[in-house]
């Protein structure tokens, strides 16, 4: 049981602010997203750019009016990546922000320790939509009602790696994992893909979440390379991950490495041709990694065009107070791309509600949400035990120095 | 430091006994903290194992690892736990808290089919020295929660305290030997003072005016009023033997005059006598030859009158006369060897009068003290200590002097 003495001040005072205001919000009144995210620290980027891609689209509807005449707005804190900080921001956002919904969260560890509080809130009618995370809490009872997913699942990500690693002949599989509710939701996911066919993972190794590209992961590479795997899967974010591929290449172990959709590809890519450049080799070679959205290059696909537009068009900024000018911004990723997926989502489901934003109709609404064409030639369907919209998981690779969809594995054989 | 002996000596017994009192504390202390935390860890280590395995069966059973593991995560911040881990029925680990990878030893650790929960002492490679909390899931039936509570945590918070501890003893310690150097210094002052006197008086002038400073009203106060009675006393004493020295010296000078006059009279009479022999025949002169030998004669013995008789009747005989006169010569004769003595005696006498004085010479008096007031001169010191002496001293306590 958590109680937060502050908290519990404001939320009177919110509740009293309530009552005065009426039982609705005045009609040309923002409707305030709440978003807590890493936007500082060894995991910022991946705040960052979900938040970028979705301020575009919602600049793109702003501009054009907003819904019903109401704009779209993204109340973003910083959570560093961390459960404690995470559960505080959704407090504020709950009580004192008096947030529309919550949307865009970042992490597993960090999104499931807020879990509870949607249940505990459940009277205002708190959801969370379209988290970062393919984690499994929110996807499975009791906190299934109170999330909608629009990506697919870890366990869907690292099913698909495991099946494509075995086909490719590669069965000694090893996972580097961030020791938390993440990686244990990844290691969990081999797991299971292992046991479908009678396997099981040959070793394993560790790290702490917060871990920096500076620091050495070479005592997990030698772990995993005593137990002799055919293929790494590594379920971690791009800092420790982009170390622990450098150390073992370093270590002169050319052993394949998957990542999956929350390291940030990019960002993860970056690190290591900044490092290859330093030091005059390639540590981009042998890298596969699942995505839960399409190549951003894959521009047959007209939700990918619309992105890169508005991308250019607005070119979003991260929130005022985490921007610091000197950082280079990558023009298009698959975070950024994530999150203008969710962001367009999240405006069928605002329009769908139509004049009456009564958030006890979210799930509702939502639920009734079918075959919703995001422009990804995939269909977009929620019902009332489907909170999670999409199913698909992509590949890529890097060739060249670029990020290339990874259609066939046949360079992975054995 | 020759003069510090007893500085060093007190410092060394307080050092000693402070390395004493601060071994067996270290190791009192060590030994009780040990217990009790190792005690509160454990039960620490089980309430959170408890708790885990209660909440963990639904989880387990209903829901996914991910969970499990964000709950077995809040409890690493508790201090003393080093590890958590889940395993399940079939005794595989399914959540755990290891970086970078399981330790070899948890295997050890699994698979103890208990109702109960049960602590065991392991030591783990990268983790250390531990106890391993086990509690069973659902009697076990669902798995086991291990709860690794660190021994090196408690070691780290016993040397913190029983450090903490030895720095405030040293400190007291420092604190107490400056106190007490302070002390011992003002006791052994006065001590190193009498020392120096007596010393002074033993090899040096003599010096009997000297008197320590008596100050306070402890036992070296009164050791140094006691002394100074004492060397009064001494004083006195020198001063008595001198003034009576003095008085021998004088009559001793008297007796000796007396006895050169004595001496010289005699011989003077001798003379006279043996000129009275000579002129026994002339006549004329004879009369007042005796006549001399009368006065001078007069007043020595009663053979002088008896000579005067003789001389006369002069009409015995000049042999008469000759015989007394031979008789008197004689008699003269061993007067004047009494004389010679007498004198002999009183010379020793001055001399053995004078070494006296020279002895007691070499004693510093308070001026005057033997010349003027040999009988008064002890007026001069302080009255004797008022106090009451502790009885075993009480028998030795001099005699105050009068005053």
């Amino acid at each position: 049981m958590f109680l937060w003495p502050k908290s519990l001040a404001t939320l009177a005072a919110g509740l009293a602010a309530v009552c005065l205001a009426g039982p609705t919000n005045a009609r040309d009144e923002e409707i305030v997203l709440g978003m807590s995210a890493a936007f500082k620290g060894s995991s910022r980027d991946l705040g960052i750019e979900l938040y970028r891609g979705a301020a575009a689209y919602f600049e793109h509807v702003n501009r054009a009016g907003g819904v019903n005449g109401r704009k779209i707005r993204i109340r973003a804190y910083d959570d560093g990546y961390n459960p404690g900080p995470a559960l505080e921001n959704t407090v504020r956002l709950i009580e004192q922000d008096n947030v529309f919904l919550l949307f865009n969260y970042v992490g597993t560890p960090t999104v499931t320790r807020a879990l509870p509080l949607l249940k505990k809130y459940e009277g205002r009618s708190a959801y969370l939509f379209f988290p970062f995370t393919g984690a499994e809490p929110h996807r499975q009872p009791p906190y299934d009602e109170k999330v909608f997913n629009l990506r697919a699942s870890y366990r869907q990500e690292t099913a698909g790696l495991v099946e494509n690693f075995l086909k490719a002949g590669r069965k000694r599989v090893a996972v580097f994992y961030q020791i938390d509710a993440y990686g244990r939701g990844g290691w969990d996911g081999v797991r299971r893909a292992l046991a479908k066919h009678g396997l099981k993972m040959v070793g394993e190794a560790t790290y702490r979440r917060g871990t920096a590209f500076s620091e050495s992961l070479r005592p997990q590479v030698d772990i995993l390379r005593k137990a002799d795997p055919d293929a790494v899967i590594s379920v971690g974010a791009y800092a420790a991950c982009a170390a622990f591929i450098r150390d073992a290449r370093d270590a002169g172990w050319d052993v394949p490495i998957a990542n999956i959709s929350f390291v940030g590809s990019d960002s993860l890519q970056k690190l290591l041709e900044e490092h290859g450049k330093a030091k005059g080799r390639d540590y981009t070679r042998g890298l596969v990694n699942s995505q839960v959205v399409p190549h951003y290059d894959d521009l047959s696909l007209p939700a990918v065009k619309e992105y890169r537009e508005l991308m250019d068009k607005y070119q979003p900024l991260p929130p005022a107070e985490f921007h610091e000018g000197g950082r280079a911004l990558p023009r298009y990723s698959f975070g950024s791309l994530e999150g203008f997926l969710n962001a367009k989502l999240l405006i069928v489901v605002i329009k769908q509600m139509g004049k009456d934003l009564d958030r006890a109709r979210l799930r509702a609404v939502t639920e009734s949400l079918t075959d919703v064409d995001l422009g990804l030639n995939v269909p977009v369907s929620f019902g009332a035990n489907k909170h999670q919209g999409m199913d698909r998981v992509y590949y890529t690779t890097v060739r060249d120095g670029r990020s290339v969809p990874l259609d066939n594995w046949g360079a992975f054989t054995k | 430091m020759k003069n510090a002996r007893l500085l060093t000596k007190a410092l060394a017994l307080l050092g000693g006994l402070f390395a004493v009192t601060l071994t067996a504390t270290a190791l009192f202390s060590a030994w009780l903290l040990d217990s009790t935390i190792t005690v509160e860890h454990e039960s620490r280590g089980k309430a959170i194992a408890n708790s885990i395995a209660t909440v963990s069966v639904e989880t387990l059973l209903y829901r996914d690892l991910s969970s499990v593991q964000a709950m077995i995560d809040q409890y690493l911040d508790t201090q003393g736990v080093s590890y958590v881990f889940v395993e399940d029925a079939q005794g595989e680990v399914v959540a755990h808290t290891f970086s970078p990878a399981v330790p070899e030893g948890v295997k050890g650790l699994q698979g103890r089919k208990q109702k109960t929960v049960s602590v065991r002492s392991a030591e783990l490679s990268g983790v250390g020295d531990v106890a391993d909390v086990c509690s069973p899931i659902l009697d076990g039936q669902v798995g086991a929660v291990h709860v690794g509570m660190s021994h090196d945590v408690i070691h780290s918070a016993i040397r913190a305290a029983v450090l903490k501890l030895v720095g405030l003893v040293v400190a007291i310690f420092v604190v107490v030997g400056l106190l007490a150097t302070m002390l011992v210094r003002r006791l052994v002052r006065p001590l190193r003072e009498m020392a120096a006197v007596m010393k002074d008086i033993a090899e040096g002038e003599g010096d009997l005016t000297r008197q320590l400073e008596a100050r306070g009203r402890d036992e070296v106060g009164e050791t140094a009023r006691w002394f100074n009675v004492f060397i009064g006393k001494v004083h006195d004493i020198v001063a008595r033997v001198r003034a009576a020295s003095l008085r021998t010296v004088t009559v001793s000078g008297t007796v000796a005059a007396a006895a050169e006059r004595l001496s010289s009279s005699a011989q003077e009479q001798a003379s006279v006598l043996e000129e009275t022999a000579a002129s026994t025949g002339l006549v004329n002169e004879s009369g007042q030859a005796l006549e001399e030998i009368v006065t001078s004669v007069r007043g020595v013995n009663g053979l002088m009158a008896e000579i005067a008789g003789t001389t006369q009747q002069q009409s015995s005989g000049i042999a008469q006369v000759n015989r007394a006169v031979a008789q008197m010569d004689v008699s003269v004769q061993q007067n004047a060897a009494q004389t010679e003595e007498l004198t002999t005696t009183a010379q020793d006498l001055a001399q053995q009068a004078q070494d006296l004085q020279a002895l007691v010479g070499l004693f510093k008096l308070l001026d005057g003290a033997g010349e003027a007031a040999p009988a008064d001169g002890v007026g001069a010191f302080p009255p004797p200590p008022r106090r009451r002496a502790a009885p075993a001293v009480r028998g030795l306590t001099p005699a105050p002097p009068r005053v």
